[in-house]
């Protein structure tokens, strides 16, 4: 089913920088979001809902 | 259902003497746009028809680069595809153009007095600007929550929009106003609100907020050195025949700012600080009495520095 964007909002990126807090209080390795092919990778884990 | 691009927003804050870096391609855009000016998200997933602007925090943790998370609010992701608002202030206080059609900022929110009817589209309904800041106790810069000021009320300028009554809070479109989302955007400790009845993580107060930005509405626009290190401070020269408190006080109790040899009236104590942090790129002159601007060697230069600029020293009563 298509994405509704009429409720999309920044509560997504929210979500996208917890999981970003929370694999840097578990001392995992740290994604270079200045760099896009990291960043990808990250949405890709954090959609995933993995580490 | 209409969909507005907003093409002009470089005109917007252009207009209020705002520099900003125009994003161009990137391959963080889902949207593969060429440049801001064509970047949004398609038609088919909604409308665009701005009518005010609502004010964000991106939530990214203390530190992050501009560059990060400028990349995050262009790609966004599955839940909410970028671009992720129209404009976006960073850490560094830089104003970067991102989009000109709709972005995916808003969602369902209700406006308190507006939507009556309940939850209604706010990636149509209102432009969006992301600032940022953790939310969670990050100290919102002076020089940060200023630009954001002078954005929001450069946008309302430029379109016509009452800050009174058009400005928002994503928070205020949510929770307060029937439940439309959860956001508490923006939120955290800044000049206006250092400690905020919610916390470090509280949210803004709506109107303390307004009030705020209103200060940089229609305001005159500080004149431009003639070139890059021609001139490094405000010189001010004050005219005190008239004394403070008359009816001509800021009429003819002037401060000018001197650029070659042109001289500009400055005709408001808040015209005297955009001036000086037009030239010094310090925000810490907002909120400081005048007296103590004039008194001030690294934003002001004595009368006597004229000499050079078509100006000559001591002729005008006042001088200082």
């Amino acid at each position: 089913m298509a994405l509704d964007e009429t409720q999309a909002d920044d509560g997504a990126i929210f979500r996208f920088w917890d999981f970003v807090r929370d694999r840097r209080r578990r001392r995992l390795p740290a994604f270079d979001l200045d760099d896009v092919d990291q960043l990808v990778e990250a949405v890709r884990e954090f959609e995933a809902g993995g580490d | 259902m209409a969909y507005r691009w907003l093409t002009d927003l470089h005109e917007a804050l252009g207009n209020a003497g705002i520099e900003f870096v125009a994003v161009g391609p990137s391959s963080a855009d889902p949207t593969g746009a060429a440049d801001w000016q064509t970047r949004g998200r398609p038609a088919s997933t909604g409308c665009f028809e701005p009518e005010g602007v609502l004010c964000h925090h991106t939530a990214s943790p203390a530190g992050t680069s501009d560059q990060s998370d400028l990349n995050v609010i262009l790609y966004g992701n599955g839940s909410a595809p970028g671009p992720i608002s129209q404009l976006y202030i960073g850490r560094s206080s830089t104003c970067y153009l991102v989009a000109a059609g709709r972005a995916n900022h808003g969602g369902s929110g209700r406006r308190p007095g507006i939507d009556v009817g309940g939850c209604e589209d706010m990636n149509c309904k209102l432009l969006g600007i992301e600032v940022g800041n953790d939310g969670i106790g990050e100290r919102w810069p002076d020089a940060q929550t200023t630009m954001y000021a002078r954005t929001v009320a450069a946008l309302c300028d430029h379109y016509g929009w009452e800050i009174g009554s058009q400005v928002w809070l994503h928070a205020t479109t949510g929770p307060s106003s029937g439940g439309c989302n959860s956001k508490i955007d923006p939120a955290g400790p800044w000049s206006r609100q250092p400690d905020l009845p919610g916390g470090a993580a509280g949210t803004w107060d709506l109107g303390i907020w307004r009030t705020w930005c209103a200060q940089f509405a229609g305001g005159p626009v500080p004149p431009k050195p003639p070139s890059e290190g021609a001139m490094p401070k405000v010189i001010i020269h004050v005219d005190e025949s008239q004394p403070a408190g008359s009816p001509g006080y800021w009429r003819y109790n002037a401060l000018w700012t001197w650029v070659g040899a042109w001289r500009y009236h400055l005709p408001s104590e808040l015209a005297v600080q955009q001036a000086v942090y037009e030239f010094t790129g310090d925000a810490g002159v907002f909120g400081v009495p005048l007296g103590d601007i004039r008194a001030n060697p690294e934003w002001v230069q004595p009368v006597g520095s004229l000499e050079g600029y078509g100006a000559v020293a001591g002729n005008d009563p006042g001088d200082v």
